[in-house]
C-alpha cells in the first residue's frame, strides 16, 4: 500500500470505515437477532414495531451505509486488488441482505409468521455471516495501518470485526439445531438427534475458531481472546438472559464463562509450545454447553427429558441435564475445539500468504 | 512461571469442577412455580332454534404462583370444522388466539406437546404468556350449531409449567380426546 499519495490514503480510509461500519451494522442486526429470539421464546410479539426488530433493521441500514463506502471505493485499483475476495464476500452478503428483507415479506404475506428457520431467514443469516466475514477480512488486513500502535483500538476492532461474525455463524448453527421451526405450513425444525449432534460438533468448533482468530491476527498478544470472549458472553446475558426475569439468578453463573476464556488466555502467554495451544483449543471446545446457555437448553432436552422448556423451567431444566448431558459431549467438544484451532491456524496463513503475494504481483 | 501455570490449570480445573458439580446442584434446587388456573363459564341461552346463535363467555383467571403460559381451549366435539359457525365477539389474551382443526396433532394429558395425540374435534386456544397471579383474561364466541340436537362446548384450562393437579381446571369430571378434564355446556338445538 502506497500512502505517501493524500487522496489514496483518503481511498483506503473510507474504504476502512466502510468495513468497521458493516461490521457494526451486522453487530447490531445479530445482537437485535438474538434479543428478539428471547422475545418470541417469552411473550411472543405479534407485531411487527417490536424494539428488537427496530434495532435489528437500524443495524441492516448502518450496515448498508457502509456497503455503499465499501462500494464507492471498491474500483481504487489498488484497494480492488489487495481486497478482491473481501468485497466479493461483502457484494454477495449484501445482495442476500438486500434481497432477504422483500422475500420475508412475501413469505410471511403467504404463510403467516414463519419459525427461526425458513428460506427468507436462511438468506439474511447468510447475508449477515458473508458480510461480516468479508469486512473481517477487509480491517484484519488493512487494521496494521490504522491502528498500528494502539492496544485498546486494536482490542476494539477485534471484538467489532470478529464478534458479528461469531454472532451470525451462531445464529446459522443455531438454525440447524434449535426446534423453532415449526410453522402451520412447514415443519423445518431438525431431527432432534441430528440438532443435538450438529450443536456438539458446529459451536466448540466456532468458539475455538473465533477465539484463536482473535489470538492470531493480534500476533499472539495476551488481552485479545479475554476481551472478544468476555464480549460475547456479556451480548448473550444481555440478549438472552436479562430479557428472562426467571434467568437472572444464573447470570453470575454465566458471567462465571468468562473465567475459563481468560485462563486460557493467561496460559497462552505464558507457555510457548504447542501443547498450550492443544490445550486451550480443548478448553475452548468443553465450553459449548456454558457458553450457548440458555438456548442450547432447548436442543439437548429434545433427546434428555423432552420437557416444555418454558420461560421459568429453562434455567432447571438445563442444569438438571448437564450430567446426562455433559460427559456424553466432552470429548467430541475438545475435538472439536482442536479441530476449530486447526482451521484458524491455516485460514491465518492463507490470509497472511495472500498479504506477501499481493503487493509482489 | 512455573507456579503460576500450574495455577492457571488449577483454575480451569476449578472451574469444570463447580459448573458440573456444584452450580447445578444449587439451581436444581430452586422450587418451581405452582400456577393455579380456574375458568368462570357462561352460555347466553340453553335452548336455541337452529339458525340461530348463542354467545360463550369464558373469564380465566390464575392464582398462586405466575404461569408462563396459560391456555383456555373451547371445544366442540359436535362440529368437524369450525368454518363461519363460530366467531369471536370479544378476546383480551395477549396472545392471538389458535384454531385447532380436526385431525391436527395436539398435546396429550397434559405434556404440552411432548406428548401427541391426533384432534377428533376442532377447538379455539386462547392464551396468554406470562400470566401472574391474579390476572384475568376473557374471550366471548358466538357460535351457530348448524345440526339439530343437543350441541357441546368443551371449556378447560392448562398452566405451564403444568407441575401439580392445579395447573390445570376443572380438577375432575369428563376427559376429553387430549386425556385432559373439561367442563361440558349444553345448548338444545331444536327445528
Amino acid at each position: 500500500m502506497n500512502y505517501s499519495q493524500t487522496d489514496s490514503a483518503k481511498n483506503y480510509r473510507v474504504f476502512f470505515l466502510g468495513n468497521i461500519l458493516i461490521s457494526i451494522g451486522i453487530l447490531i442486526v445479530t445482537t437485535g437477532g438474538s434479543w428478539d429470539i428471547s422475545n418470541h421464546l417469552l411473550n411472543r410479539p405479534e407485531t411487527f414495531f417490536a424494539p428488537p426488530h427496530a434495532v435489528l433493521y437500524s443495524g441492516v441500514m448502518v450496515a448498508l451505509f457502509g456497503a455503499a463506502l465499501v462500494m464507492l471505493k471498491m474500483s481504487v485499483k489498488e484497494i480492488k486488488s489487495e481486497n478482491r475476495f473481501s468485497i466479493k464476500l461483502i457484494l454477495v452478503g449484501i445482495v442476500l441482505l438486500l434481497g432477504a428483507g422483500p422475500f420475508d415479506f412475501l413469505w410471511h404475506s403467504s404463510f403467516g409468521l414463519d419459525g427461526l428457520l425458513s428460506p427468507p431467514h436462511l438468506a439474511l443469516i447468510c447475508g449477515m455471516v458473508f458480510s461480516s466475514i468479508g469486512s473481517f477480512i477487509s480491517i484484519a488486513k488493512n487494521s496494521a495501518v490504522f491502528v498500528s500502535r494502539s492496544y485498546v483500538s486494536k482490542n476494539i476492532l477485534t471484538v467489532l470485526s470478529i464478534i458479528p461474525v461469531w454472532l451470525s455463524v451462531t445464529g446459522l448453527f443455531f438454525s440447524f439445531s434449535l426446534p423453532f421451526s415449526q410453522t402451520d405450513y412447514f415443519d423445518f425444525n431438525p431431527d432432534p438427534v441430528f440438532g443435538a449432534i450438529f450443536a456438539t460438533i458446529a459451536f466448540p468448533f466456532l468458539i475455538s475458531l473465533m477465539l484463536h482468530m482473535a489470538y492470531l491476527v493480534n500476533d499472539r498478544k495476551f488481552g485479545f481472546i479475554s476481551t472478544t470472549g468476555a464480549t460475547l458472553v456479556v451480548i448473550n446475558m444481555m440478549t438472552s438472559i436479562i430479557p428472562n426475569p426467571w434467568l437472572h439468578p444464573t447470570v453470575p453463573f454465566y458471567l462465571f464463562t468468562i473465567i475459563p476464556i481468560v485462563l486460557c488466555d493467561l496460559v497462552l502467554m505464558m507457555t510457548k509450545n504447542k501443547m498450550r495451544t492443544y490445550l486451550a483449543a480443548g478448553v475452548f471446545g468443553m465450553l459449548g454447553y456454558f457458553v450457548y446457555y440458555p438456548l442450547i437448553t432447548h436442543v439437548y432436552n429434545k433427546i434428555d427429558t423432552n420437557q416444555i422448556v418454558s420461560a421459568s423451567m429453562t434455567s432447571k431444566i438445563y442444569f438438571d441435564m448437564v450430567l446426562s448431558v455433559y460427559p456424553l459431549i466432552a470429548v467430541p467438544c475438545i475435538v472439536m475445539g482442536l479441530v476449530g484451532a486447526l482451521v484458524c491456524h491455516r485460514m491465518i496463513n492463507s490470509i497472511r500468504r495472500q498479504e506477501i503475494s499481493s503487493p509482489l504481483s | 512461571m512455573k507456579i503460576a501455570l500450574i495455577l492457571t490449570l488449577a483454575g480451569l480445573a476449578s472451574y469444570f469442577g463447580i459448573v458440573l458439580f456444584v452450580v447445578p446442584q444449587e439451581y436444581s434446587d430452586v422450587p418451581t412455580l405452582e400456577p393455579q388456573p380456574s375458568f368462570d363459564a357462561k352460555i347466553s341461552s340453553n335452548h336455541i332454534r337452529l339458525g340461530d346463535s348463542f354467545d360463550i363467555v369464558v373469564y380465566s383467571g390464575n392464582s398462586n404462583d405466575a404461569s408462563d403460559i396459560q391456555i383456555v381451549s373451547i371445544a366442540f366435539p359436535n362440529m368437524t370444522k369450525i368454518g363461519s359457525n363460530v366467531e369471536i365477539v370479544s378476546y383480551d389474551f395477549t396472545q392471538s388466539p389458535r384454531y385447532v382443526k380436526t385431525g391436527d396433532k395436539i398435546g396429550y394429558a397434559y405434556s404440552g406437546g411432548t406428548k401427541l395425540v391426533l384432534a377428533q374435534y376442532p377447538s379455539i386456544e386462547a392464551y396468554s404468556r406470562p400470566v401472574t397471579p391474579g390476572a384475568h383474561y376473557s374471550v366471548e364466541l358466538k357460535v351457530t350449531p348448524d345440526t339439530v340436537g343437543n350441541f357441546t362446548v368443551f371449556v378447560k384450562t392448562v398452566a405451564i409449567p403444568h407441575t401439580t393437579e392445579y395447573s390445570h381446571y376443572p380438577h375432575s369430571g369428563i376427559k376429553d380426546h387430549q386425556n385432559e378434564y373439561v367442563e361440558s355446556f349444553s345448548v338444545m338445538v331444536s327445528q
